[in-house]
């Protein structure tokens, strides 16, 4: 079999996987060797689907012997198969990285054999590239649930950053679509690389040299859309995640059926690219934002609105917070303000100092006025709209500007129709 | 008595000739309605007054700025003048007259138009250079790695310190065409040259394979149910692509993978 048809086989079988960002590592080159990185990540092209493209993303196989129904790659599936050897792989993730294609490598794979086998493989494949290669440039690595802890070990002091897929957002849902996996295998290398990490840092506090362990941190990713968890649910386990592993990113992908299986939704299914957008919304909030996934979503309203982004809706939820007055609020206050940012709220502290701010002045300092105006007030004046009804500023913050929705979209608010629907107007971006 | 204005200024286009259009602007109390590079052309029918760049008088205003308003400032309008802003050059005067009656200060008055433009421009900037750091396609052509991009701004002293470290055992050259000068790297040194044109070429059979399979894995790895090239040409504007291996007809084999105006190329060999 020819690289070229290895390469398309095993690109195909890796295109579901979301997580293709390079960033959390800052490393200058070494002298003579190839590669360095840089902690914001770089992305190097975008593919038709409009995703980012940063890492060669491939699986090192897709002769999986798992048969987990919503996986092209299943054991039962009638599709090609095909194997990367070490050699071929390194060599192709260096001819890449030479010529700016790329940022690394991001290293997957079927079960071949078994999880130890695997993991050799990809072991064998990322020694090369760093030891023989000297290939300085960004690994991200996935651990294969079930492999020997003695291999997950080795496969984080040659990756960048490592990933254990959680796959579905439940162990029940995980039994029943994955039943050769179980949930102590995802759980048990997430937990090890955890602790490496930690321990790690404070080696490296006491001794310089202690060799780096997965320093770009832990991902994990999960299906969304083919189990019945309310994003509730969903949102929870994710907060939960951050804390108990201390992830860098949880990634969600949006279910798109892939092989006809009784247990999934059918195979026409739209993938529910609302939602997965509204997910990564929310995961901002719980990162940069201070919210805590009970306040963005709780019993009363277990799943996103599909007309207002998360904040809008906390917003829209607490007018008693509201007005903030822009010259003197603090910095957790601005971030809770609909139309401010981060940076936009950094700027906002930096500029008071210079003098006192007006509407014109927070539109240049990228304050996206259309959204604040319902909930600032500058120096203690408040905006022209500023007393609008709760349904009223519902239809002012919706999604594509409130009048301007297309027909289908509006409609919703009225039939309650499913959220899929609505991804046909509005984009989800990952 | 207020500044003379109806006035233009120009200059060599090197940041010391601005300097030096900055001194000259408070010895002569003047206020050019214009600074032009050689490159701009003139549209407006004011007298234009030759300022002759001398690295006493752009010394001492760096001094200035340095002392006066703050370090800080001094690398900020450096970088401001590497950007493509409308008027760039007049917005940096009237910023530094700004800096020298507030002092320090002045970097934080980021809604005062006079900073807040410069401060776009800066940005707007660093975000294109970053964002050549992954869209710039090297060719290897006899062991050299080759590229040419078409920026707005003057990207090229921003990403060098970049590929220099990331490829430092290489010797790569990359060509930025829209202001006729090339960054060149070998082990140990890289600088930035003056150069007009550059051709860029695939012939050897393993350069195109290469090629070959990366348009393969950028058509393979997107995912046919979320088909969405409205928010691929938002991410990756369509000017970036030209240059852009990945989006070059499928067989290069013989084909010129960069076009440019026919003229005399420069040859690789000279590298
Ligand atoms: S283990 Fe399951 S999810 Fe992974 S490749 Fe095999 S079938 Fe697919």
């Amino acid at each position: 079999m020819t690289i070229m048809e290895k390469l398309t086989i095993l690109s195909d079988a890796a295109k579901y996987d979301v997580a293709c960002t390079s960033s959390g590592v800052g490393r200058a080159a070494k002298a003579g060797a190839v590669g360095n990185s840089m902690a914001c990540g770089i992305c190097h092209s975008f593919s038709a689907d409009g995703r980012c493209i940063s890492l060669l993303k491939v699986l090192q196989s897709n002769a999986c012997v798992y048969d987990c129904s919503y996986c092209v790659n299943r054991r039962s599936n009638d599709t090609a198969r095909a194997t990367f050897t070490p050699r071929e792989l390194a060599e192709l993730t260096m001819a890449f990285y030479r010529r700016n294609y790329i940022e690394g490598l991001f290293l997957s794979s079927g079960v071949i054999g078994c999880a130890d086998n695997t993991m050799e493989l990809m072991i064998r494949t990322l020694s090369l590239l760093r030891e023989e290669y000297r290939f300085g440039g960004y690994i991200h690595a996935k651990a294969i649930p079930g492999a020997d802890e003695r291999l997950v070990a080795r496969l984080g002091r040659l990756a960048d950053r490592m990933s254990v897929n959680l796959e579905l957002p439940s162990r029940q849902s995980l039994q029943r679509l994955a039943p050769d996996k179980r949930g102590e295998d995802v759980l048990r290398p997430m937990d090890q690389i955890a602790q490496g990490i930690r321990q790690t840092q404070n080696e490296l506090t006491l001794y310089r040299h202690t060799p780096r362990f997965v320093p770009a941190g832990q991902s994990t990713q999960m299906i969304v859309g083919a189990s019945p968890e309310t994003d509730r649910q969903i949102l929870s386990l994710t907060a939960g995640l951050y804390k108990k592993y201390r992830l860098k990113r949880v990634f969600f992908s949006a279910y798109m059926p892939v092989v006809a299986d009784s247990r999934l939704p059918a195979l026409t299914t739209r993938p529910p690219l609302l939602r997965e957008h509204r997910l990564y919304q929310a995961d901002w909030l719980l990162r940069f934002y201070g919210f805590s996934a009970d306040e963005i979503l709780d019993e009363k309203q277990p799943n996103f609105h599909p007309l207002l982004d998360p904040k809008c809706n906390w917003a829209v939820n607490h007018p008693e917070f509201f007005p903030v007055e822009v010259n003197r609020a603090d910095y957790e206050a601005l971030l809770r303000v609909p139309g401010v940012g981060v940076t936009s709220a950094r700027r906002i502290l930096q500029a008071r100092r210079g003098g006192p701010l007006s509407a014109e002045g927070l539109r240049r300092l990228g304050v996206v006025m259309k959204r604040a105006q319902y909930f600032i007030t500058v120096g203690g004046r408040m905006g022209v709209n500023a007393s609008l009804g709760r349904a009223q500023l519902i239809g002012a913050l919706s999604s594509g500007g409130g009048m301007a929705l297309p027909e289908t979209a509006r409609q919703l608010s009225f039939f309650d129709t499913t959220e899929e629907d609505l991804s046909k107007c509005l984009t989800g971006q990952i | 008595m207020p500044d003379r204005t109806n006035l233009i200024y120009r200059y060599d286009g090197s940041f010391d000739g601005l300097l030096t259009c900055v001194f000259e602007s408070y010895a002569r109390h003047e206020t050019p309605d214009a600074i032009l590079s050689p490159d701009e052309e003139q549209t407006m029918l004011f007298e234009a007054r030759r300022i002759e760049t001398d690295y006493v008088k752009s010394e001492r205003v760096l001094r200035g700025v340095i002392n006066r308003i703050s370090p800080e400032a001094a690398d900020f309008i450096r970088m401001a003048h590497l950007s493509c802003i409308f008027d760039r050059d007049r917005r940096i005067l009237a910023f530094l007259k700004l800096g020298f009656e507030a002092g320090p200060g002045v970097m934080n008055r980021l809604a005062d138009v006079r900073v807040n433009a410069l401060m776009s421009g800066v940005r707007y900037l660093e975000r294109e250079a970053h964002h050549y750091m992954g869209f710039v396609r090297f060719t290897e052509i006899d062991g050299v790695l080759a590229s040419v991009i078409q920026p707005k701004n003057r990207v090229l002293p921003l990403i060098d310190p970049h590929f220099s470290d990331r490829f430092n055992a290489e010797r790569f050259i990359i060509h930025d065409a829209t202001h006729r000068c090339a960054l060149m790297h070998m082990p140990g040194c890289s600088r930035i040259v003056a150069m007009d044109e550059l051709r860029v070429t695939a012939s050897s059979p393993r350069e195109l394979q290469v090629q070959a399979l990366w348009k393969r894995f950028h058509e393979t790895i997107a995912v046919e149910g979320r088909l969405n090239p409205q928010l691929q040409r938002n991410n990756l504007p369509l000017r970036f692509r030209p240059q852009m291996t990945e989006f070059q007809p499928k067989e290069p084999a013989g084909k010129e993978i960069e076009r440019y105006e026919e003229g005399a190329g420069r040859r690789l060999g000279a590298v």
